[in-house]
């Protein structure tokens, strides 16, 4: 073996086994959130900080709650609280709506609940 | 009408010698069941090594190239899946072993070379299949594991073409 033989094996090795920590670190957790407002121009906020956020709807203000990489409705103003009661959303994909002020929320993320769905 | 009569020439001899020792090698090797799908040793590579460092690139691809055309042939893959991949593979190894034979020439000896082969062999598979089979993020888990046996086996294969080097240079 020359030197240069020994040079490749040893970059080779680094990286296979750089390979390994970038291919299977463990999935984060969804990244972002999209709030989307009467259909229209949706936006992204992060998840990775913890705050509230008021979003102006059509029938009045609903608080959004983010914390620990997961959001949820606190108040909305509507009367059946499907929204609230959907609880915190944390996987990619998840999903909650309130109708009656025409706000939808929706988890943007590597890290799904479901590797596929069928209907 | 005249008759056109090709006249093989030494070169032409060698490469078809070589060409049928990496296709006998190929043939032997896909008898022997493999416990991962699409893992194998790849010894027809030790030919490709040892003519490479003898012979130069382009008889390196030329055998290299009739392996994969005549293997499959015989193995009945021709124009499969199976043959599509086997000819990524070559094709990406043949890629980077001309480039590193330009950059590096005699810096590099037979195990060098053979690493290099078996990891660009197997990133052009995995690309292939990537894009042509199965383009889900989950094959990308995979790699790792594949790399590692092209790492493994392209190291054993350098090592017996260095010796086989050695060995028909002393004969």
């Amino acid at each position: 073996m020359k030197t240069g033989d020994k040079l490749v094996l040893f970059l080779a090795t680094l990286f296979v086994v750089s390979l390994y920590v970038v291919m299977w670190a463990s999935p984060d957790q969804a990244d972002f959130a999209r709030i989307t407002v009467d259909g229209k121009d949706p936006q992204l906020v992060s998840l990775a900080a913890d705050r509230h956020i008021d979003t102006q709807g059509v029938s009045g203000v609903s608080e959004l709650e983010i914390n620990h990489g997961r959001i949820r409705f606190v108040h909305s103003p509507c009367p059946n609280q499907i929204c609230v009661h959907a609880g915190w959303l944390q996987y990619g994909g998840e999903f909650a709506a309130c109708l009656p002020n025409r706000i939808a929320i929706e988890v943007v993320g590597n890290n799904t609940l479901f590797d596929s769905i069928n209907f | 009408m005249s008759n056109l009569i090709l006249q093989p020439t030494r070169e032409d001899y060698r490469i078809a010698c070589l060409a049928a020792l990496a296709i006998a090698i190929h043939i032997l090797e896909a008898a022997i069941p493999s416990p991962f799908p699409g893992v194998k040793p790849g010894l027809a590579n030790v030919i490709t090594i040892a003519t490479l460092l003898t012979f130069g690139w382009q008889a390196a691809a030329w055998v290299s190239m009739l392996r994969v055309l005549v293997g499959s042939l015989l193995i009945g893959t021709f124009l499969s899946p199976t043959f599509a991949m086997s000819l990524a593979g070559a094709i990406a190894s043949l890629v980077v072993l001309g480039l590193s034979w330009k950059l590096f020439g005699h810096w590099l000896a037979a195990v060098g070379y053979s690493i290099l082969a078996a990891l660009s062999h197997m990133a052009g598979q995995f690309l292939l299949a990537w894009v042509l089979f199965i383009p889900h993020p989950g094959l990308l888990k995979l790699l790792p594991i594949f790399m590692t046996f092209a790492l493994v086996f392209g190291l054993l294969s350098g090592i017996i073409a260095g010796a086989m080097i050695k060995r028909v240079a002393a004969s």
